[in-house]
């Protein structure tokens, strides 16, 4: 593993999965990977085999910090990734309260109707942050739209309205 | 109550789009960067906190990390590397694995790096190979009766010692005076601004990168177009463009600032 070549091709894809969860942003992750690897390549004569992966893992976390630690300092950016948006008209059909009331719904259907319409996500971005792909999130919020379409279906449980059917 | 059975999926998908944005939340990108442990600690206990009570937040804090490989981006990586590597003049040998593009890449650095006299400045744009040096603070009357303690930041005498080989050029001795001084003041701008400085006029561009970056927020705002300027620099002259072009943006858009029209000539060589 002393090859420079061959601790590439064993690690880059975990250090690259790392550096994605940490940034979100694939461009990103692909820039911090290579410097990983660049600092890796200068130093790999005092970094041995027994160090690895533990350092390269290290160094990525680190640089995935100094770019969160960056994007605080220079563009105020976490102001305003703070997403203040108007209430809902009726708080009863909330999206906190549809995905409460639909039990049916898998995490991954939640996570995309979060996504989609919190944030006001694009298929591309869901896809980009869940790691599915945008034909499978178009999949996933079809369905969930379905499911939530039969909840609606039935009144809320405990309005005075419900049916207990 | 709000009916949605007979809507068409369009209908619906308005009527949840109008619904379904309440209260304030942080972008996902900052919940999963809290679950990685890397954001700075003042966005982490805002970001926590906020999870701490919603339930959206925490599902997507929950979820599974997402982080899949594609071909593209491996080969990407795979070419970023060789052309850092080349560009930094640190090629050793031909590494196996590269791609086509990536040879091509090589072989033009190679010949760049051949035809150089300095191994690192061809690939670099001039504006970062030889910097200005920055002139010292006025170190008038409001320094003077400062007074001398951590909170109040460094006097005349404290920075004397600093700014003296600074000012004959013997960096070495100035950077290592600019460390203790931040050391002792550690929320004075001044020490760890020269400190990168000195350390740019060395060519330790990572150390330099540290040093600006602490910089950045403790800085006043005379001092903080040169922070934004040098930390630039540093950050192009160790290949991350990307995170220059933000900085120089910004110091761009600013037609009375000192630093604007190099910030302008540097980000109009590095493109986009």
């Amino acid at each position: 593993m002393k090859d420079f070549d061959a601790v590439y091709g064993r690690w880059a894809g975990d250090v690259y999965r790392l550096c994605l969860r940490a940034v979100s942003r694939p461009e990103v992750a692909e820039d911090l990977t290579s410097d990983v690897f660049l600092l890796y390549h200068k130093d790999q004569a005092r970094v041995g085999e027994e160090m690895l992966p533990g350092w390269l893992f290290t160094v990525a976390k680190r640089r995935a910090a100094d770019y969160w630690r960056r994007r605080y300092l220079e563009q105020r950016w976490a102001a305003g990734q703070w997403e203040d948006v108007p209430a809902a008209a009726d708080p009863e059909y909330s999206l906190e309260s549809l995905l409460e009331r639909c039990a049916a719904l898998k995490p991954v259907h939640r996570i995309c109707l979060i996504l989609r319409f919190r944030h006001g996500m694009s298929r591309a971005e869901i896809a980009s942050r869940t790691g599915l792909s945008e034909l499978q999130v178009k999949g996933h919020l079809q369905y969930s739209l379905q499911l939530l379409r039969e909840t609606l279906q039935r009144p809320a449980a405990g309005t005075g309205e419900a049916s207990h059917a | 109550m709000p009916d949605f059975s007979d809507l068409p999926d369009e209908a619906l998908v308005e009527r949840l789009q109008q619904q379904a944005r309440t209260g304030a939340c942080p972008h996902p990108d900052l919940l999963y960067a809290l679950r990685e442990g890397v954001l700075p600690p003042e966005g982490e206990a805002a970001v926590r906190a906020h999870a701490g009570q919603c339930p959206l937040c925490r599902t997507l804090l929950e979820s599974e990390p997402a982080g899949m490989v594609d071909e593209g981006a491996s080969a990407r990586i795979r070419a970023r590397i060789e052309n850092k590597i080349v560009r930094r003049g640190g090629w050793r040998r031909p590494l196996v694995w590269i791609p086509a593009a990536a040879a091509l890449l090589l072989a033009v650095g190679l010949a760049m790096r051949h035809s150089a006299t300095h191994p690192a400045a061809p690939s670099l744009p001039a504006q970062v190979v030889t910097i200005a040096v920055l002139a010292p603070p006025d170190l008038g009357p409001d320094l003077v009766t400062r007074g001398a303690s951590a909170a109040a930041g460094p006097t005349v005498a404290d920075l004397l010692p600093a700014f003296q080989p600074y000012n004959r050029g013997d960096y070495a001795a100035a950077a290592t005076e600019f460390a203790q001084l931040g050391a002792r003041f550690p929320h004075s701008g001044i020490p760890p601004l020269y400190l990168g400085v000195a350390q740019l006029q060395r060519g330790q561009n990572a150390a330099a990168q540290r040093a600006l970056l602490r910089a950045l927020p403790l800085a006043g705002a005379e001092e903080r177009s040169a922070a934004a300027w040098y930390l630039a620099v540093a950050d192009v002259r160790l290949g991350q463009a990307s995170a220059a072009r933000p900085l120089l943006r910004d110091l761009c858009g600013r037609p009375n600032d000192a630093f604007a029209a190099r910030a302008c000539s540097l980000a109009s060589a590095l493109g986009h």
